[in-house]
């Protein structure tokens, strides 16, 4: 990443980082839904540097189609889905809000552990980028776990896949186009597949709160 | 004709003379009479040949060694027959032979209720496996083996599978067995850790310099799993409900020569595979063979199941089979192998003899079931009119048990006696009053037996009818009555010929233990045994002469002096009640005397049931129930504890599925984050 | 020139199946026949393999022993598994509980299904591997939804919900490993050569970390406790042709993912760490089963948990290597057919019983002579009895293992005796109990019963003759994996 200022490429990692966080606090679903979109197009904003690095079409067409995806698509699935069903708020998470805030501390402080030293290798200038990636697959994976919406699940996954898209781009595999495009079409699948369980899981339990799933047991 | 009949082809032959028995029993299932008639005949032929073949190695000396190499690694079908397995060879063939006589006949009642192509498929099959255990030179072969014998026995314990009975009887035969596999699987695997291979020879040349706690684990873990095969107590649990719920002949077999198949890997494992056996394994195949021996017959005295009593007999006959052996394992270890010899002849010919009055015992119970449909003794009596000779064969059996002479449980019994007197002087107190503890509960137990046959026999067979199906009793057909006169003319046969067989005997444990050059303490003649220079002498032909001499001259006499009497016919004296068939004593009252005596170790139990014509004033019974039974000390004590802990443990685990999603997740972060912890300390 | 086509037909056999109306006898022609013809291709590759180590479609395909092994094993399954399909969705929609839009539904998504197996299997890509086991995720998301009961859909967001995580770990471990040589070394396109002749490059703290990632992440989708809590729930509610590929395929390819990194990071750190690691995961997925089939009162979910044990055996297996990885490799073969018999005959029992309760099923040997006696031999398979190949394998394994890790060895078969007492419990209950008056005895159509017949006269056979090119297979496929 050294076509980037490294202010500008902490603040868009920061800004990914953020938006993690903030997706574990948020209340209304749409408000979920816009903190990805901005996750992503940070996300494009760093593909999109790598392009003028190294010109290629297809890269070109990868960035492209991230942004459709990512950026257009998904937020307007999510949205129809919002809208159909009338669906404000979310619903609860497991802990309450200052703990939730003192886990997240915690996976933060988890970050700078021994055990993620040898990733930082990969990028050895640009080390604290790849920390914040970490730790917002951490947060992300937390925000599965913490919160009881199917929504808020389809976000926790989704921000992860952002993060290790970050992950992948800071320790600077982001020349392989080829990757890109397999992992923009596979989300692509991802979110018409899960918006439209989503609604079905609506439809049959009576509401998004994936609590209400738990009947099979043993 | 040279290369057809040479030894690998013959044995092959064998088996696949039984293979072909069951796929064609299989094949003709929809036949009944076919079936039957293929899956009994070709069993026949195979055993037939088999105890050809069998002979033939033991009087040539010769000890074949072959295999079919296959394409699995490790495991190579490969065969030894030396004298240890000719012997029990001839053992399985033998009672195979006049069981599948008596097969022919006793199969039809199945016709029509169960599938007799299964049957025969079964039979075959559990025969040619039996055959193939002790055969086996290579430990993986051995238990795929060994495995299909449970397997093919399971099948036939559940043969009748509409009774529910039967069904619970095999799972937990089944379950039993699994878990002695288990135990021998370790042991192999223990084997084959120090020595590299699963080789019987290799296995045992790397035994020599194993470590003494691998020796040590090797010897448990067979004991216990070959030991729960053999029904030693406390492994016992699954044989008197198994071999009462399999179908007669194959209850026979079971007993008779299954359960022996532990006892032959026993003695391969502990005396010929490791190298010189510590005494404290001797003394606990003593103490394990005392305590089978007198608790089993305790519980069979207390049994009113006709073939529930055989089967704890057979415990009981185990424990008498190990007492010999446990002989001959203190007195390898303390390298006096001539008397080691003694032992293993005692076991060995007590394992012959067991099988043939155990299996003729069993033929007989069969022959009375199928004719009165109930195995409870209390509703039999006085079959002897009905089917005289059956309560004649039954007689000859269960005088054998009980060591009488002239037949060959007294001689056997007489050998066991004799090791374990020889071994009194040879070693350390605590031995010696291990040694003293044995021979006690033998004399115990022969005098026990006794006892319970006397019961067994006399509750079925004399006195009055006790119920209406009795009195529809017939005699058993043909074929039930040549397999069971065979048994019974072997049971005469080999106690007249003690000697010669002895001798036989000590050949073969002379080449177990690899002492062919000593000096025998065991003579033997053609006309009698005598160990140590007439320290201890039995003549067979005397002691039948004898007997003869003493039935004549009695009978002689007493025919003498009431020849001129008149006999009288008239009521017994009654009290002035009407006597019925119900008021004789029934084989609960006979033993009821044991049970109260021993009431400590069988710790009875008594459930009384009265129903009162009036509720509230309970002053006059309408019915009075009395149930009686022993506690079983196993279940509860020893099996149920471990049960219950399994399953509670198992509704903890069971809660892991919690049904939330977001548990599930957890799961996975928690496990990523410990093992990264983990790694980085 | 043919491996494309095993990847291509498939995607055909989808759009074609698409495009059908009304009827669904063409749907059954066209499954019938893309299912032989990808068992004829994998045939051919294996073939090919057999006789030249490997076999290559440059630049983007190949498959050498290990992977045609498990080519063979998925073809093998989803052939037997088409068959089942088309006799039990005929008898579904005899009783109306499906019309013809599902069945519809269904052939596409299993077309698209078993063509990403396909894909992930003969990839040279680890990242092309990737997007394929994901879509193998996505087809079948909706096929475990199938009869839009509650319970599906419960089982089916689990599944998708806890496998993308799944994957997603996996895929972060993928970059891990690919990044230093992608960097390095400026190749365009990282496959599983380049990846193992650059191993010098990763360090090794790096190779540890990722492949902690790998095991995790695609011991998910293995099935490997404790990543296996969804696998019941999916096992179970799938329609029974899907439940066997599910546990006789896809299983087996999550574990060859794991397993081609396994051979990266032994060659790069050594294979103590690999084998610890694959040993702890082996082991607590044997343990967990072995207590939760004791309770079990499902018997479709206690097939599932049982998938979990076995994919535990092979993992401890392959841990302890050396003959170890032979009987694993053998163990995964054997698995794969006998797992599949034992669903096509769950599922005729549900066909006949409507229940999946163990309590509600009884006397199957009486009322289904065929089913029964198949659910007991693949019963008695399961279970490692012999003559069945499973106790061979799994004796390897132990022998494997006996030398350095007797304690583990020993705690493996206390469990292996836990998990017998309760399947035969279970077995019994469903098998040997009284029928009911009332049920009469038959069986559903000839497609119920050939796929299960056939795949286990095919187990029977090479339990007890292992044909010798397939064991020279194994044998090339085991010093592939050792290295």
């Amino acid at each position: 990443m050294d076509h980037i200022a490294p202010q500008i490429s902490i603040l868009l990692a920061a800004t990914i980082f953020v938006t993690a966080i903030l997706l574990n606090f948020s209340g209304k679903i749409s408000i979920s839904v816009w903190l990805y979109v901005v996750q992503s197009a940070t996300i494009a904003i760093l593909l999109l540097s790598s392009v003028f690095d190294r010109f290629s079409i297809l890269l070109l067409i990868a960035v492209i189609s991230t942004i459709l995806v990512k950026v257009i698509i998904a937020p307007t699935f999510f949205l129809s889905l919002i809208k159909k069903y009338h669906i404000t708020s979310t619903t609860s998470t497991y802990l309450n809000t200052p703990l939730t805030l003192l886990v997240i501390a915690g996976l933060l402080f988890l970050t700078q552990a021994d055990f993620f030293t040898p990733l930082i290798s990969l990028a050895p200038q640009g080390h604290n980028l790849l920390f914040i990636s970490i730790a917002t697959i951490l947060i992300s994976l937390f925000l599965s776990i913490n919160r009881k919406g199917a929504v808020s699940q389809m976000m926790g996954i989704l921000s992860l896949e952002n993060g290790i898209v970050a992950f992948a781009l800071f320790s600077g595999l982001e020349q392989n186009a080829g990757l890109q495009l397999g992992i923009t079409l596979n989300i692509f699948i991802w979110i018409v597949i899960s918006t439209v369980f989503a609604s079905m899981i609506y439809q049959k339990f009576g509401s998004l709160d994936v609590s209400t799933m738990k009947g099979l047991t043993e | 004709m040279e290369t057809i009949f040479n030894i690998s082809n013959s044995f092959y032959i064998i088996i696949t003379i039984f293979i072909i028995g069951a796929i064609g029993s299989l094949i003709l299932r929809n036949q009944d009479k076919s079936a039957n008639i293929w899956g009994n005949t070709l069993a026949l032929i195979g055993s037939i040949f088999g105890l050809m073949f069998a002979a033939a190695i033991l009087i040539s000396g010769t000890t074949p060694v072959f295999n079919i190499p296959s394409t699995f690694p490790l495991l190579s079908m490969s065969f030894n027959i030396d004298y240890l397995s000719a012997f029990f060879m001839l053992i399985i063939c033998l009672i195979a032979i006049l069981c599948s006589i008596y097969a022919f006949d006793y199969s039809k009642h199945f016709y029509k209720k169960y599938s007799l192509g299964t049957l025969g498929f079964f039979y075959n099959i559990f025969i040619a496996s039996m055959i193939l255990v002790v055969t086996a030179h290579n430990a993986l072969f051995f238990l795929i083996v060994w495995e299909i014998m449970s397997l093919a026995s399971y099948f036939l314990v559940i043969f009748e599978r509409q009774k529910s009975e039967n069904i619970e009887a095999g799972s937990i035969y089944f379950t039993m067995t699994h878990i002695g596999t288990a135990f021998i699987i370790l042991s192999f695997l223990l084997m084959y850790s120090v020595a590299g291979s699963f080789d019987f020879e290799v296995i045992k040349n790397g035994l020599i310099n194993a470590p003494e706690l691998i020796k040590n684990l090797i010897f448990i873990t067979a004991l216990i799993g070959f030991g729960t095969k053999a029904g030693i107590i406390p492994f016992h649990i699954w044989l008197p409900k198994a071999h009462p719920a399999a179908p007669s002949h194959v209850s026979g077999l079971m007993s008779g020569v299954m359960i022996k198949t532990g006892i032959y890997m026993l003695v391969r494992i502990g005396l010929i595979l490791l190298p010189n056996p510590p005494l404290w394994w001797g003394v606990l195949i003593l103490v394990l063979g005392s305590v089978s021996s007198v608790l089993g017959v305790l519980y069979a005295l207390a049994e009113h199941d006709i073939k529930k009593l055989l089967a704890y007999h057979s415990i009981e006959n185990i424990g008498i089979i190990l007492l010999g052996l446990g002989g001959a394992f203190i007195f390898t270890s303390a390298h006096l192998y001539v008397f080691a010899a003694l032992g293993l002849v005692a076991a060995l010919y007590h394992t012959l003899n067991h099988a043939t009055f155990k299996a003729l015992l069993f033929l007989g119970a069969g022959s009375v079931i199928s004719e009165t449909h109930t195995r409870n003794m209390e509703e039999y009596g006085g079959l002897i009119k009905y089917m005289p000779q059956t309560a004649f064969l039954f007689l000859i059996g269960s005088m054998a048990i009980s060591a009488l002479p002239p037949f060959n449980g007294f001689f056997s019994e007489w050998l066991t006696f004799q090791t374990l007197f020889s071994a009194i002087n040879q070693f350390n107190v605590f031995t010696k009053y291990i040694l003293i503890f044995s021979i006690a509960s033998l004399a115990f137990t022969g005098g026990l037996a006794a006892a319970c046959f006397v019961k067994a026999f006399g509750a079925t067979f004399l006195a009055r009818p006790r119920s209406e199906e009795v009195k529809h009793a017939k005699e058993s057909s043909l074929s039930l009555l040549i397999g069971m006169t065979g048994l019974a003319a072997l049971t005469v046969i080999l106690g007249f010929l003690a000697g010669p067989i002895s001798g036989i005997l000590k050949n073969i444990a002379n080449n177990i233990l690899n002492i062919q050059n000593l000096e025998p303490v065991l003579s033997t003649q053609t006309s009698s045994v005598n160990i140590q220079n007439n320290f201890a002498y039995v003549s067979m032909p005397v002691v039948l002469l004898l007997i003869i001499l003493a039935t004549a001259i009695s009978t002689g006499f007493i025919f003498l002096f009431t020849r001129n009497n008149k006999v009288k016919v008239g009521r017994t004296w009654d009290c002035g009640s009407n006597l019925t068939p119900r008021m004789e004593i029934t084989a609960t009252g006979f033993s009821r005397s044991f049970i109260t005596i021993f009431k400590g170790i069988l710790r009875p139990q008594q459930e009384v049931e009265v129903e009162y014509h009036d509720e509230k004033s309970k002053y006059f019974p309408k019915t009075n129930a009395i149930t009686l039974e022993l506690r079983d000390i196993y279940m509860p004590y020893l099996y149920n504890p471990f049960q219950s802990i399994v399953i509670k443990f198992a509704h903890i685990v069971k809660k892991i599925q919690v049904g939330h999603v977001n548990a599930y997740i957890l799961y996975i972060f928690v496990t990523l984050i410990s093992i990264l912890f983990i790694l980085a300390i | 020139m043919l491996l494309p086509f095993i990847v291509i037909i498939p995607l055909l056999g989808a759009i074609i199946s698409a495009t059908v109306r009304k009827n669904t006898y063409p749907l059954q022609v066209i499954i019938s026949v893309t299912a032989c013809l990808e068992l004829i291709i994998a045939i051919i590759a294996t073939a090919n393999v057999l006789i030249n180590k490997s076999y290559f479609f440059d630049p983007f395909f190949s498959v050498d022993a290990f992977s045609a092994i498990i080519l063979l094993v998925t073809a093998t399954v989803s052939f037997a598994a088409s068959f089942y399909s088309i006799g039990y969705l005929k008898e579904e929609v005899k009783k109306d509980i499906i019309g013809f839009h599902r069945v519809k539904e269904y052939f596409v998504l299993l077309h698209l299904f078993l063509g990403s197996m396909f894909l992930a299997i003969i990839t040279v890509s680890p990242i092309v591997m990737w997007v394929a086991v994901e879509a193998t995720t996505l087809s079948t998301a909706f096929l475990i939804s199938f009869y839009s009961k509650l319970s599906s859909m419960e089982a089916a967001w689990k599944y998708l919900i806890v496998n993308s995580i799944g994957l997603l770990l996996g895929f972060l471990g993928t970059i891990v490993f690919l990044s230093p040589v992608l960097n390095l070394t400026e190749d365009k396109f990282v496959n599983w050569f380049t990846l193992n002749t650059h191993v010098s490059l990763l360090s090794p703290d790096l190779t540890k970390i990722a492949f902690i990632f790998i095991l995790i992440g695609y011991g998910t989708k293995a099935g490997l406790a404790p990543m296996h809590t969804w696998l019941p729930d999916a096992h179970s509610k799938a329609p029974p042709p899907i439940s066997a590929l599910l546990s006789g395929a896809l299983l087996n390819i999550a574990m060859m993912a794991i397993l081609r990194f396994k051979i990266v990071t032994d060659a790069a750190v050594g294979n103590y760490f690999s084998q610890n690691l694959l040993i702890f995961f082996g082991v607590i997925s044997i343990a967990i089963p072995a207590f939760i089939i004791i309770v079990q009162k499902n018997y479709k979910r206690l097939f599932a948990y049982s998938s979990i044990e076995h994919m535990g055996i092979m993992a401890i297996g392959f841990g302890f290597g050396g003959i170890g990885t032979f009987g694993a490799l053998l163990h995964m073969i054997y698995h794969s057919l006998t797992k599949s018999v034992l669903f096509f005959s769950a599922g005729n029992i549900f066909l006949k019983y409507s229940s999946t309760r163990i309590a509600n099923v009884k006397g199957v040997l009486s009322s289904m002579p065929t089913t029964g006696i198949v659910l007991l031999i693949g019963f008695l398979a399961i279970i490692g009895m012999p003559p069945f190949g499973i106790f061979i394998t799994e004796f390897y394994i132990l022998s494997s293992g006996i030398t350095k890790f007797p304690l583990v060895v020993g705690l493996i078969l206390i469990l292996l005796i836990l998990i017998f007492v309760g399947f035969l419990k279970h077995i019994v209950d469903i098998a040997f109990s009284q029928k009911e008056e009332s049920m009469n005895k038959d069986e559903a159509n000839i497609f119920t019963i050939f796929p299960a017949i056939f795949l286990l006269v095919l187990f029977i056979f090479t339990s007890l003759y292992l044909p010798q090119p397939l064991k020279s297979l194994i044998d090339t496929a085991v010093t592939l994996l050792n290295k």
